[in-house]
């Protein structure tokens, strides 16, 4: 055996065991044959890494058997979230480095505008950014992925745990998001590059504004002039009922990829939105609520056309 | 749920089957060619897309072969495949001939105005 065909068999050890069983022989002859097309004695160039992440996607199960142009659209969407969130907490934590009065929690500046070293953590993800829009896809993913560790290290190294560092939950939620760019690739066309431009730019928009408003609202009655940063993905849980009836709407009525791309990103957010952490009571009945709709969304949506035998089809003519 | 979009590796290995079986590496000479050069299938990428239409049912395994040592399987398009490959072909050509509709108008247009005045 060369050592060619040693290496090769060596990354398709990533595959499921039941897949090696039935497939290993076929794919290794495929590729000695493209190396000796290539006159090749070496792996090409990012070919091991394609042979394991197409093997970690087949370990997927389920999720692999997403069409395609789902999984790309709820990468962009992810991808474009994970952006959304780096580009309103660095605004956000220059702002109030800006606005803040000396009170209970004196805000310095610590680096630059910034409060802290988080920057570094949302900073990767503007560069992951970059990274997407010209279409480095591996770029874009391992910067994502890196941003978790370096969070992880200011985690450990952070004296003041409030301001210095994300919070756990942040990094985990993030984390979970840079995760999801390796489900879909919308890096490879102009189209995908495109969505996650909007997708970034729409989170970011969302956010801003609500903790503009958190700010403007509460932070006035508690007699406060600064802007008050909370977790930022806790002001998804208003989005999850939206995005439910959204979400069915494209895929039971209008039968569009979309649909289920908001679904699988609705998987990662849910959990956070339901059992996230929040200091404040308003929060957790605000969430309460936001649940109780999203769960009469599905019975309306999947229950009561059961029970009364409707079907709604709506048809291009 | 219904998807109208087909990638286009996904297109050309179907298109690559359509005038009959071929192995691994056939397909992915006969994807370069017919996109002339665009298209160059990685192994990884091929073989999930291959997954993917067993699954769905467009793709079959048509064979094993020993050459000089090497495995080589040979896979073959289903009526169902070569269903799915005539409707996206219908509606590339439908989206090409729209276009080129389009592009005539234009130029007509631009042909019958009056050219501006240049300062």
């Amino acid at each position: 055996m060369s050592d060619l065909e040693n290496r090769y068999r060596s990354a398709l050890r990533w595959y499921p065991k039941e897949w090696r069983a039935a497939n290993v022989d076929a794919m290794v002859g495929t590729l000695l044959d493209v190396a000796e097309d290539d006159k090749r004695t070496r792996p090409a160039r990012g070919e091991l890494a394609d042979l394991r992440a197409s093997a970690l996607a087949s370990r997927l199960g389920p999720l692999g058997r997403i069409p395609v142009p789902v999984r790309d659209r709820a990468t962009a969407l992810a991808f474009g979230l994970g952006v959304g969130i780096a580009i309103t907490a660095l605004i956000a934590t220059a702002v109030q480095a800006k606005t803040t009065t000396p009170s209970l929690l004196r805000l310095e500046p610590v680096v630059g505008p910034f409060i802290g070293y988080s920057f570094l953590f949302y900073g990767m993800w503007i560069l992951a950014f970059v990274a997407a829009i010209i279409g480095r896809k591996w770029a874009a993913r391992s910067l994502a992925i890196a941003s978790i560790l370096v969070a992880i290290a200011l985690r450990f190294a952070a004296d003041d745990l409030l301001f210095a560092a994300p919070t756990t939950t942040t990094i985990v939620f993030v984390g979970i998001l840079a995760l999801m760019s390796f489900i879909g690739n919308p890096f490879a066309t102009r189209r995908g590059r495109a969505r996650i431009a909007v997708s970034a730019a729409s989170w970011a928009l969302f956010m801003g504004f609500t903790l503009w408003y958190q700010s403007v609202t509460q932070g006035g009655q508690a007699g406060r002039t600064d802007w008050f940063v909370g977790p930022l993905w806790l002001w998804l849980y208003w989005v999850v009922p939206f995005a439910l009836i959204l979400a069915l709407v494209l895929m039971r009525l209008l039968h569009s990829g979309w649909g289920g791309a908001i679904m699988i990103l609705l998987v990662p957010i849910a959990p956070f939105v339901v059992f996230g952490w929040s200091p404040r009571a308003e929060d957790a009945i605000n969430r309460g609520v936001a649940l109780a709709i999203a769960i009469a969304i599905i019975c309306v949506a999947y229950c009561i056309p059961r029970i009364f035998g409707l079907r709604i089809r709506i048809t291009r003519s | 749920m219904s998807e109208q979009e087909m990638r286009e590796p996904t297109f050309f290995v179907l298109a690559s089957l359509a005038d009959g079986r071929k192995h691994g590496y056939g397909i992915i000479k006969d994807a370069e060619e017919l996109s002339d050069g665009r298209v160059r299938l990685k192994v990884g990428t091929l073989y999930a897309a291959l997954d993917r239409l067993q699954a769905e049912g467009f793709v079959a395994a048509a064979g094993d072969e020993v050459v000089s040592g090497r495995l080589r399987r040979y896979f073959e398009l289903t009526e169902a495949g070569a269903a799915s490959l005539a409707a996206e072909s219908e509606r590339q050509a439908a989206n090409a001939r729209h276009a080129t509709e389009r592009l005539k108008k234009r130029a007509a247009r631009v042909a019958t105005a009056p050219k501006a005045a240049t300062a």
